[in-house]
């Protein structure tokens, strides 16, 4: 096999230990085994997985990480049998559970619970109780049995006392813990989970990472497809993927030591990491609080002011200037209350806060699509109110999170032309905005490609382009990274820099703090419909303990240069506060 | 966002079998409709106010009034109107009217009133206990759980393209619909994505349209008619109250054919038709 590091060694062999059962020296087949395994979607060229072979074995967790598009949601539908029978295709090799074969997903339902990248598709009954329950009818549980389990299912996931509520009102990390619940109703010992914290708040995901270290503190075995750094330095085994082949497997913490590996491999790059190489420290240190420790006293002090960036107050006059606002959905409850906040033009703005605190409504205000119910809002000095839509799309635009909500057309070009058709503008205005807006988003040459076939990187930046194309003054991005791969987010993000630096005000809603700490000046957080907290990002992050109470955490290199007595947000102002500027 | 009027709660009402529940619908529905007399219909009216207190759902079923008695409201108003054109107007046509405008409404009422104090797994389950086949059962209910998720979609969706210039209210008829082209093109793709997902996982929690692998002989008498082995959570169970409900339901249609039949509870049958 094609290890690319060498440190996979030591967990081989503890492997191998663990293989030898201790009382009868019988060996004991893996958990899950995937031998030479390779698939390949029907009218794909390229396989999808390329002779993948790795054991799991009883009560191990590993990550499945790497690039979108690499085969990490292939390998998560094949251990559970949906590829090949549910997803026909060309498969060699095997995939093995408990040393057989494995079968239909149904003859597995028992032994590998499984909970799919679109946990909403998982919610199939109306109350809690009856989604956790559901498996188990399926199997035929006596149901006295079944009233037991559910029990233990919901205190199992944090759910206890939920069980009456409707599956569709609870919260997305509510809504994953319960698919958990229910994967894990027949008490297989099999976990497998696809993205499990992808769309989630930093409140949800520490919930549904709790959850999965209760179940491996019972023996359950866990394939996780997951990118979150947090989620691979949980995992005993880190599996990378590749173009479709297993291009490193190991501890997690010998990859995460590897900035350049990781960049190769397209995962994230974890900050105390690279600051602990720069620094010369012994390979093991990876945690925060570790290269902390083996930095302390390292720190010039007499440099610590300067990294610190300044809330830059914008060239221009008032973008956006809320006074008062309070609204809500109609015919719902208030659910913003006596918001002030101005952006002044050019700024770049990072607006945080869990789900629920009232981000995105508050921004639909400021497209229009919402309308205040008290207070003022003025959007470059004129009355919100006194703004036909039309007029108010040409200076704010807002990317939704999600590109297929919008992408209709036959074509990339269709597509982008869409809202300019709407403005009624000339035929030859109309071309030339958008290849312009094509050039800008990196999409140029894709003009005449079915929308649907882009990744979704490609797909998100079509929805940036449509609204491009507008020339828009200000624009919102609604979780701009979610469900990008590292590379994919970190064009992004400098893509939406690079806007900022040309002039256009920028707003972005997002729970990926290292976004806002690298791009961001200032920093806006919210909580149950209120603005706490509003700075230059540096002073934001640096409140770790107001932040900690509404269950958010600076990003890893903000929390080092806080332990550190050091005022920085990014990596490079870290570096540079210890005198270690690359 | 929700589907279902179901409230949870614990009360007589919710602890009885799905299936009495139903039973004394239909039995009320069949009661209701022997009699046009507002006066007399005052006394379901006060019957299903009792009703609504045991189930707990007093507040909610008050509120569902305001919303039903609209149609009624509008029988109220209808029926006198077209008796009048048809020359048999006067006092006696508005009496009617109540009487007919009443009767929906309770109707209606009934229903809310099941509704609110019956899970929609409860019917589901008491509808296959009836002899329907479970699979069927199921994708029905599953219609009702998946309204929410799509709706959600398309409020995304009509959001997304209101901000890129799309009017959905100017033009004919033919420019109208293919104005919604940009709409029904992302919600359909999405909903096609969420039920291809859907049914994976349906699949690896052991739910399928046919007999479960491991039991090929469970298409015997016993479970005929449901999925094989499978085992509702829901239990379901006539208990005493239960069949102390229907009897007492029977009864009243019984006193309520006999009244019918003796000319009670009737003011204008014979008038109108």
């Amino acid at each position: 096999m094609d290890y690319r590091v060498n440190a996979a060694f030591p967990v081989q062999a503890v492997h191998i230990f663990i293989m030898i059962h201790p009382m009868d020296g019988k060996p004991v087949p893996p958990r899950l085994e995937f031998r030479d395994f390779t698939f390949t979607y029907p009218g794909r060229p390229a396989p999808s997985l390329r002779g993948v072979s790795f054991p799991l074995s009883p009560g191990e967790m590993a990550v499945v990480s790497g690039r979108n598009g690499a085969g990490k949601s292939t390998l998560a539908l094949a251990a559970n049998g949906t590829i090949p029978h549910l997803l026909h295709g060309a498969a060699s090799g095997g995939v093995f559970v408990d040393g057989e074969p494995a079968g239909t997903p149904r003859e597995l339902a028992s032994r590998v619970g499984v909970v799919f990248q679109d946990f909403e598709a998982h919610l199939v009954s109306s109350s809690v109780t009856l989604e956790a329950a559901f498996p188990l009818e399926n199997a035929g549980w006596e149901q006295p049995r079944q009233v037991r389990r559910v029990a233990e299912l919901l205190e199992l996931v944090g759910l206890s006392g939920f069980g009456d509520r409707v599956p569709s009102e609870l919260s997305g990390g509510e809504k994953q813990r319960l698919a958990i619940a229910a994967a894990m109703a027949p008490e297989p010992a099999l976990l497998v989970l696809d993205e499990p914290l992808t769309d989630l708040d930093p409140l949800g995901k520490l919930q549904v990472l709790e959850t999965v270290g209760r179940l491996r503190g019972r023996g359950v075995t866990i394939l996780m497809v997951e990118h979150d750094p947090q989620a691979l330095l949980a995992a005993d085994t880190l599996l990378v993927l590749d173009a479709g082949k297993l291009a490193w497997k190991g501890k997690p913490a010998g990859m995460l030591a590897r900035p350049e590996e990781c960049r190769a491999l397209g995962l994230p790059v974890w900050a105390p990491a690279e600051v602990a190489r720069a620094a010369g420290l012994p390979e093991g240190m990876v945690t925060v609080e570790e290269v902390a420790d083996g930095l302390r006293g390292r720190a010039h002090h007499e440099s610590a002011a300067a990294p610190v960036r300044m809330a830059e107050a914008g060239s221009g006059g008032f973008m956006v200037s809320a006074t008062g606002l309070s609204s809500g959905y109609s015919g719902g409850p208030e659910v913003l209350h006596g918001i002030d906040l101005t952006i002044r033009a050019g700024e770049c703005v990072a607006l945080l806060g869990q789900n629920g605190s009232g981000k995105t409504t508050l921004a639909k205000h400021f497209t229009g699509l919402l309308k205040p119910r008290r207070g003022e809002l003025l959007v470059r000095g004129k009355q919100v109110r006194g703004y036909a839509q039309a007029e108010l799309s040409r200076l704010v635009g807002y990317v939704f999170q999600n590109p297929d909500h919008q992408i209709f057309s036959a074509t990339v070009i269709e597509e982008v032309s869409f809202g300019l058709h709407n403005l009624g503008l000339a035929e030859d205005e109309i071309a030339a905005r958008a290849s312009e807006a094509l050039r800008a988003t990196g999409l140029a040459g894709h003009e005449g490609e079915d929308p649907f076939a882009l990744t979704r990187g490609e797909r998100q930046r079509l929805a940036v382009a449509s609204l491009l194309a507008y020339r828009p003054e200000m624009i919102i991005f609604d979780e701009p990274t979610t469900a990008l791969d590292a590379a994919e987010a970190e064009g992004m993000v400098k893509f939406i820099a690079g806007l900022n630096a040309a002039g256009t005000t920028v707003l972005f809603i997002t729970h990926a703090m290292w976004v806002a700490a690298e791009y961001a000046k200032r920093a806006v957080v919210m909580s149950a419909g209120k603005i706490v907290m509003d700075g230059p990002v540096g002073e934001v992050f640096a409140r770790e303990a107001e932040l900690a109470k509404l269950s958010l955490a600076p990003p890893p290199a903000a929390a080092l240069a806080n332990r550190l007595g050091l005022r920085a947000v990014s990596t490079s102002g870290l570096m540079a506060g210890l005198g270690l500027v690359k | 966002m929700r589907t279902s009027l179901f409230v949870p709660r614990s009360s007589f009402l919710h602890s009885l079998d799905p299936r009495t529940k139903l039973l004394a619908l239909a039995i009320a529905c069949t009661g209701l409709l022997l009699f046009d007399d507002p006066l007399l219909l005052l006394w379901p009216a006060l019957g299903l106010l009792v009703a609504s207190a045991l189930g707990r759902v007093f507040r909610r079923f008050l509120a569902g009034f305001l919303v039903l008695g609209a149609f009624g409201m509008l029988a109220f108003l209808l029926w006198p109107l077209f008796l009048t054109l048809r020359g048999q107007g006067g006092p006696a046509a508005w009496i009617y009217g109540a009487g007919i405008g009443m009767r929906l409404t309770e109707i209606l009422l009934a229903g809310f009133l099941l509704m609110l104090t019956t899970g929609n797994e409860e019917v589901l389950a008491a509808l296959a206990r009836m002899g329907l086949p479970f699979p069927i059962v199921f994708s029905f209910g599953l219609t009702f759980r998946l309204l929410p998720s799509l709706l959600v979609t398309a409020g995304h969706v009509v959001e997304a393209q209101r901000l890129r210039g799309l009017k959905f209210d100017e033009g004919g008829l033919v420019t109208r619909a293919r104005r919604y082209v940009p709409l029904l093109v992302p919600i359909l793709a999405c909903s096609l994505r969420t039920a291809r997902q859907m049914s994976w996982a349906l699949e690896a929690k052991g739910f399928g349209p046919s007999t479960r692998p491991e039991e090929p002989d469970s298409l015997r008498a016993g479970s005929a008619g449901s999925s094989s082995g499978r085992v509702p959570y829901i239990a379901l169970r006539m208990r005493a109250r239960d069949w102390a409900v229907l009897a007492g339901a029977a009864a009243l249609l019984g006193v309520a054919v006999w009244a019918r039949f003796h000319g009670i509870g009737i003011v204008a049958a014979a008038h109108v038709f």
